[in-house]
């Protein structure tokens, strides 16, 4: 497999052309919704909105932001796709971080365990950049995090046929084949979730998955009595029915009507920091920095990503709402955090795969890898000690 | 008859400056790059190439100051009206086309969203030159050059339907006439239920309601016609997969608004697909741009959005039935059509017609048929 090195390097010019952009966005004007007093949860405020806009081109440093990214060493690889039955054998460029093992395997030590971290809506592989690093201290593993196609420097999906979640998987398997990994474990939460359970389902490849979030819109069959539950997990589950309740319209405009909201968002700097500022803020337990979710929004607008990061929605795979109907038949680890905007009982994940380790979180959201990086590396090699013996 | 209100003339007056700034923003907007999904494969809203084409037209071509011109040629006030319960005072805009004829009926023209009050012009030019009628089409709270909803407290169709009220019998009119689509067929029916001695009758296009015995999933369509049955599965197809902006108003109009409110390209994208998607006949590019543009300058989208979360007046409700005469004028393109014998579960319908051509905008797409159905229901039930 071709694989050239890769460094993320936002021209001055680009730059300064962003923060144009920013400079003449318009922020609407004041109304009851975009208050702080109403105590209803509405979205982002314009407050909030003013300070990021004031911050963006005042004291945002994208410099010091990009060397951050580029501390882990980045590629792109034309991962090659054989032929099928309705597709010739073509090539897919997707961009990754790789950071092979620093021991390689030998008589007297141990093989390293190689980890595919799959990112979600509205994530990236920003999102990973901490847990890498704790990893790397911990034990001796071969890490992949691949940007999904058409998000940040991996080639969106072609123009004219539709694209799925299988068409995902497909290519990340193939990037780590082309990468020499025969074996491995996903981690994943979000819509990575959805990707990592269809390989996990596909591919022999695949020998154990972990996750942070299991989709369940609803109580599966098999799922015990709510009222048998504990304080905990009803808890849990009014989170969860608020999010069916008042927390997806976005994802019913990505669902179906994505051309109008991509070119809503693609407009201005300013809508798609409100669009996916709102979920970094309301989706996390402990909000990410404004430099975090500015990163992000900056390499998201540079990019065009938006357009080319909703295809998933589309789907139905992804919002059927019962992940047992791709049952997972390996071994599971879940990673359960209380802030999760779509919490669910140790009982509902059994009825999904063949879990073998659960752990639940008083604190931390839907972010977890960034949000909690040390707590999430510890349940992830602690399941990989009980499922991949080193 | 006089006027209990106080109320002052009004001309749009849009300045060269503000227009240099619209063009201004219009250019500095990036339009995304082309997908699967905005490629006009499959329908998922409006297209890359007509929100171009559109920006294009924007920059050169589109003359606002005509529109302006056609906008002025119908008599504007604002007029400063009350609130219940001592809420102080309220601006409200409106057309307020008043006949010379001392047996006029008094019609008040309801519009909605992304509506305003110019998809009546047409309409009202017809049924002013019949010399019958005194037509009042007001700007809703928020939209236009009304004011807007005070940011410190809730606001919802009920104060929108007391203002209404107010402004009309503050002008001088004991009784009058409704004509209301969209949510203002919400606002209309608070109107109707709340003042039944003022109310004569009113005329509706839109009564979204589901079958009588409340199961939407498996509707039960053995009584209805093959027409009936064809628009019944439109109707379940928008309510399944067409309301996805209307969730975002209900849900997160905060971040909505702070979303759609940054660029006029933006903007135009978020209710330039309505314009096309719920009319029969696509409207006029000009049309489109002249009804963007006049939200845009008065900056009234994150204002326009309020009544989504308030369910007063919805037309399933029995509380909410409305008793006075009712027309419904059912247009085959509509997104929600409800055969006559749902809809007569929800008001009082005294007067039916069914329309082949026509969708969601009827007075703006069908201004012809929707007078003559107007005409024909108030000779019905406000004789002279």
């Amino acid at each position: 497999m071709q694989v050239e090195a890769f460094k993320v390097e936002i021209g001055q010019e680009q730059l300064e052309t962003l923060k144009l952009q920013v400079k003449v966005a318009h922020i609407p004007r004041q109304t009851y919704e975009t208050g702080s007093n109403h105590g209803q949860d509405w979205g982002v405020s314009r407050d909030w909105l003013v300070a990021a806009k004031e911050h963006w081109l005042n004291n945002f440093d994208w410099r010091k932001q990009e060397s951050r990214i580029n501390s882990l060493q980045q590629y792109t690889a034309k991962v090659p796709l054989p032929a099928s039955a309705t597709k010739p054998a073509r090539f897919h460029k997707i961009h990754f971080i790789h950071v092979p093992a620093q021991t390689k395997s030998s008589p007297t030590q141990p093989s390293p365990r190689t980890i595919l971290f799959l990112h979600g809506w509205p994530g990236s592989i920003l999102e990973f950049i901490d847990i890498i690093h704790v990893l790397r201290q911990m034990g001796n593993f071969n890490i992949v995090a691949p940007s999904h196609p058409g998000y940040l420097y991996s080639d969106p999906p072609p123009l004219d046929t539709n694209f799925n979640d299988e068409d995902d998987a497909e290519i990340m398997l193939g990037l780590m084949k082309g990468l020499g990994y025969d074996e491995f474990v996903i981690q994943a939460g979000d819509w990575g979730q959805t990707v990592g359970r269809i390989m996990a389902v596909k591919y022999a490849e695949v020998l154990a998955v972990h996750f942070n979030f299991l989709p369940f819109g609803w109580a599966p069959e098999g799922a015990p009595d709510s009222s048998t539950l504990s304080l905990q997990d009803r808890k849990g589950l009014e989170r969860l029915q608020d999010f069916m309740d008042r927390g997806r319209a976005y994802s019913n405009a990505h669902n179906t009507r994505p051309s109008t909201i991509s070119l809503v968002l693609s407009s201005s700097p300013l809508a798609l920091l409100a669009w996916i500022g709102e979920k970094f803020l309301s989706w996390s337990d402990t909000s990410p920095s404004l430099d975090e979710i500015l990163t992000a929004v900056t390499l998201w607008f540079l990019t065009d990503t938006f357009p080319s990061s909703i295809y998933t929605y589309r789907d139905s795979v992804g919002e059927s709402g019962r992940p047992q109907d791709w049952f997972v038949n390996k071994p599971t680890g879940f990673s359960s955090f209380a802030k999760e905007i779509m919490p669910v009982p140790k009982a509902w994940a059994e009825t999904c795969c063949d879990l073998q380790f659960y752990r639940y979180h008083e604190s931390g959201g839907h972010f977890a890898a960034m949000e909690k990086p040390e707590v999430l590396a510890n349940d992830l090699v602690e399941f990989l000690d009980l499922v991949w013996k080193a | 008859m006089t006027s209990t209100i106080k109320v002052s003339p009004f001309k749009i007056e849009i300045t060269n400056e503000k227009l240099d700034e619209l063009k201004l923003a219009v250019k500095h907007s990036k339009i995304a790059k082309q997908v699967y999904d905005n490629s006009g494969n499959t329908y998922y809203g409006v297209t890359r190439d007509w929100i171009i084409k559109a920006r294009d037209r924007w920059l050169d071509g589109f003359d606002w100051k005509k529109q302006e011109n056609r906008i002025n040629a119908f008599s504007q006030f604002v007029a400063s009206v009350p609130r219940p319960n001592n809420k102080g005072n309220f601006d409200l805009h409106f057309i307020h086309e008043r006949s010379s004829s001392p047996t006029a009926r008094t019609l008040l023209l309801l519009h909605g969203w992304p509506g305003s009050y110019l998809e009546f012009l047409d309409l009202i030019d017809i049924l002013k030159k019949t010399g019958e009628y005194n037509i009042i089409a007001p700007s809703m709270p928020g939209y236009a050059f009304s004011q807007s909803p005070p940011v410190d407290e809730e606001f919802g169709k009920e104060d929108v339907a007391d203002l209404f009220h107010a402004l009309v019998t503050g002008l001088g009119y004991e009784q009058y006439a409704i004509q209301a689509g969209d949510w203002g067929a919400s606002i209309l029916r608070i109107i109707a239920v709340k003042n039944p001695n003022s109310v004569r009758c009113v005329h509706l296009n839109f009564i979204p309601v589901g079958p009588p015995d409340g199961n939407i999933t498996k509707p039960d369509l053995s009584s209805l016609t093959p027409v009936e049955k064809k628009n019944a599965m439109n109707s379940m197809k928008f309510l399944g997969e067409g309301r996805g902006y209307s969730e975002m108003h209900r849900t997160r109009p905060g971040t909505l608004g702070l979303v759609v409110g940054s660029s006029p390209i933006a903007l135009l994208a978020w209710i330039g697909e309505k314009f096309l998607e719920w009319s029969d006949l696509d409207p006029d590019v000009d049309e489109i741009l002249a009804a963007t543009t006049l939200w845009w300058v008065t900056e009234t989208f994150e204002s326009s959005i309020y009544g989504y979360r308030d369910a007063t007046g919805k037309a399933d409700n029995p509380a909410w039935f409305i008793k006075t005469p009712t027309a419904y004028s059912s247009f085959a393109k509509e997104l929600v059509i409800s055969p006559k014998i749902w809809a007569e579960h929800s008001a009082n319908i005294t007067w039916y017609k069914y329309h082949e051509k026509g969708g969601h905008f009827a007075a703006m797409e069908v201004p012809d048929a929707l007078a003559e159905d107007i005409v024909e229901f108030l000779n019905q039930e406000w004789k002279v």
